[in-house]
């Protein structure tokens, strides 16, 4: 049987947490959580402990584990809506029609600036989406990926993308 | 929210709570469109702001929590939890009275079943079974998958639920593999993983899908992916102190080693899994690494060995009496007691062996051990023997509704019976071609190459 037999009102699920305060809040430091998001973490934690407790082995161990798993998630769930609002942007952006063209001129300029910073394979990828509105099935086939690679890559792509647009490194082309 | 620690927009002309929610994705086409011309127009402050959200920096601040505040807001949560395992339990010793049909029924019929606490039962039920009848463990399975989509995601907890449904999917695949359709497996581990996608990121709910995944790619016999994925869910158990979980990924890994022919190394990472598997927690599982140990002495020619280690643990496949474990020790005692020249009692032990994976409908294996035993009858040139057994193979591939080409390489054999002109070389090429077959339902049998 899967299930570790252990009794939970034997368990002092308080004193444990107590014991464990100090590791969760290096956990939190390390990971910069910011102070008003680090209780809602633990708070799920703990949420997520209750409903696997009959399953858990070694629960300081599966708490300290699990709560480092949950603060990178944090960090990527955070990153991923970041990147998506740009990507969309920047989609919906060059697909506006005629009469906005000047403004997109721009976009497509400071685009580019920020592509050109980027590795050559990225602005292979970020060209065939953003300046010839390719889909990723054509993408890959145009650059030899396989379906599922390509998923991947346009998201460390996508995240190099992102990263260039909010550096303050390099100025973009068209900055007004 | 943008807290206290990180950078406001407050230089600029933009609202920071505009640019707060361009972060979160919660924005109109309209703003999206304006915070991202803001951005490429290069506003420092609102790229600062969101640099901070986008990668670590180096300013600093602790991050603080109460856990007597964490403690009282779960209170409700935990005393709901122990309540609903009672109960669950109640109707659980009820459940198990009735026929699958029945039980269905009761599911379907009454929400009193809609827990996390019955759901939970339901999976570990189909865990127990998945051994000696994967059928009934799919069965199981299925109606945890039932109850666990009648559960809304956030019911218990932000998406745990989601990490509920992924489990379930995943046990279905894993019960769908038992039963050689791989395909079926191959989709539901896909659902699996949209899931788990969704859910918690919880490490036990990751490490079951990649140990699950791991068995399936094995099956598959895409080794690589096979082994990089059982490596992961070792790590993962590993970072929780759960040596029995990792024994039991272990004990994959070795079966992956096996299939690469490196039975060196599957004997070696199996007789660490036994050292790791806690017969307490899961004698069966137990079992089952001291199966493959003698397995794989038995692969590599050392048929003594075999037969010394399976002396001690013969009593325990009888005392757990699971149907698909005996069939597994009838087939490797019929496999050692042909290495050991015993030829009348291997033959037995194969012939019981492929009647109960036949009766037990687990086509591929009823096929895999009469192939054995046609090698012994073609090997002893007992060439009219093989006619009834071809016929019978192609008969129960039929009645199973194994996929055509599958069916039409067993043809190929029952002609060649039939001809007598069946060869060690042609039963051992259709062996290999019916691990090939299970993933490539197309493949066509070359009986010339």
């Amino acid at each position: 049987m899967n299930i570790v037999n252990r009794d939970p009102k034997t368990d002092d699920l308080p004193e444990l947490l107590h014991q464990l305060e100090g590791e969760f809040s290096r956990i939190l430091n390390r990971f910069q959580i910011p102070p008003q998001d680090a209780e809602d973490i633990v708070q799920d934690l703990v949420v997520l402990f209750l409903t696997k407790r009959n399953e858990i082995e070694s629960p300081a161990a599966w708490l300290a584990g699990t709560l480092r798993m949950r603060c990178i998630l944090f960090w990527r769930t955070r990153r991923r809506r970041i990147m998506e609002s740009i990507d969309e942007g920047l989609l919906q952006e060059l697909a506006t029609p005629g009469e906005l063209s000047q403004n997109r001129d721009d976009v497509s300029r400071d685009l580019s600036s920020a592509i050109r910073h980027l590795p050559q394979r990225c602005q292979s990828l970020l060209r065939l989406r953003y300046g010839l509105d390719c889909d990723m099935p054509e993408i890959a086939k145009k650059l030899g990926y396989s379906a599922t690679s390509v998923r991947k890559i346009a998201s460390r792509c996508l995240s190099a993308l992102t990263g260039q647009i909010l550096s303050t490194a390099q100025p973009l082309e068209a900055a007004k | 929210m943008i807290g206290p620690h990180e950078f406001s927009t407050a230089a600029c002309d933009l609202e920071s709570a505009l640019v707060e929610r361009f972060g979160d994705g919660d924005v109109t086409p309209a703003e999206r469109l304006l915070v991202l011309n803001h951005l490429l127009g290069g506003c420092e402050s609102c790229k600062r702001a969101l640099r901070g959200r986008f990668q670590l920096l180096e300013e600093r601040s602790d991050s603080t929590f109460s856990m007597q505040r964490v403690l009282a807001n779960v209170a409700d949560l935990e005393q709901r939890l122990a309540a609903e395992r009672h109960t669950a339990e109640e109707h659980w010793t009820d459940f198990q009275r009735h026929p699958p049909q029945r039980q269905w029924t009761l599911l379907r019929n009454s929400a009193r079943f809609d827990t996390w606490a019955f759901a939970e039962l339901l999976l570990e039920a189909g865990w127990a079974a998945v051994y000696d009848d994967p059928h009934a463990a799919l069965e199981y399975n299925r109606m945890a998958l039932a109850v666990a989509e009648r559960i809304a995601p956030h019911d218990y907890g932000r998406s745990s639920g989601f990490d509920l449904r992924a489990r379930a999917w995943g046990r279905v695949a894993n019960s769908l593999r038992a039963t050689s359709d791989l395909t079926g497996a191959e989709a539901a581990l896909a659902s699996a993983a949209e899931h788990l996608e969704q859910g918690s990121g919880e490490p036990l709910g990751e490490a079951e899908f990649l140990y699950f995944k791991a068995s399936l790619r094995r099956a598959q016999r895409r080794f690589d992916e096979a082994l990089a994925a059982v490596r992961e869910s070792r790590s993962i158990y590993r970072m929780i102190q759960d040596p029995h979980l990792e024994g039991r990924s272990m004990l994959c890994e070795a079966m992956i080693h096996d299939l690469r022919g490196d039975l060196e190394q599957a004997c070696e990472v199996s007789r660490l899994a036994v050292a790791q598997v806690d017969p307490r927690r899961d004698g069966r599982l137990a079992l089952a690494a001291r199966h493959n140990v003698v397995w794989f002495l038995m692969a590599a020619g050392r048929a003594s060995d075999a037969m010394r280690e399976l002396a001690d643990l013969r009593p325990l496949y009888h005392a757990y009496g699971d149907r698909m474990n005996l069939l597994r020790l009838q087939w490797m005692e019929a496999r050692i007691l042909r290495l050991q020249g015993d030829l009348p009692a291997a033959e037995a032990r194969f012939r019981e062996a492929h009647t109960g994976f036949v009766e037990a409908e687990i086509p591929y294996e009823a096929a895999t051990v009469a192939l054995d035993l046609a090698v012994l009858f073609a090997e002893s040139g007992r060439t009219q023997e093989l006619k009834p057994l071809a016929a019978d193979l192609v008969a129960v591939f039929h009645r199973l509704g194994v996929a055509r080409e599958a069916c039409a390489a067993l043809m190929v054999f029952e002609g060649a019976a039939r001809a007598e002109a069946v060869t060690v070389s042609l039963l051992r090429r259709l062996g290999d071609y019916l691990q090939k077959v299970r993933t490539q339902p197309d493949l066509r049998f070359d009986a010339e190459s």
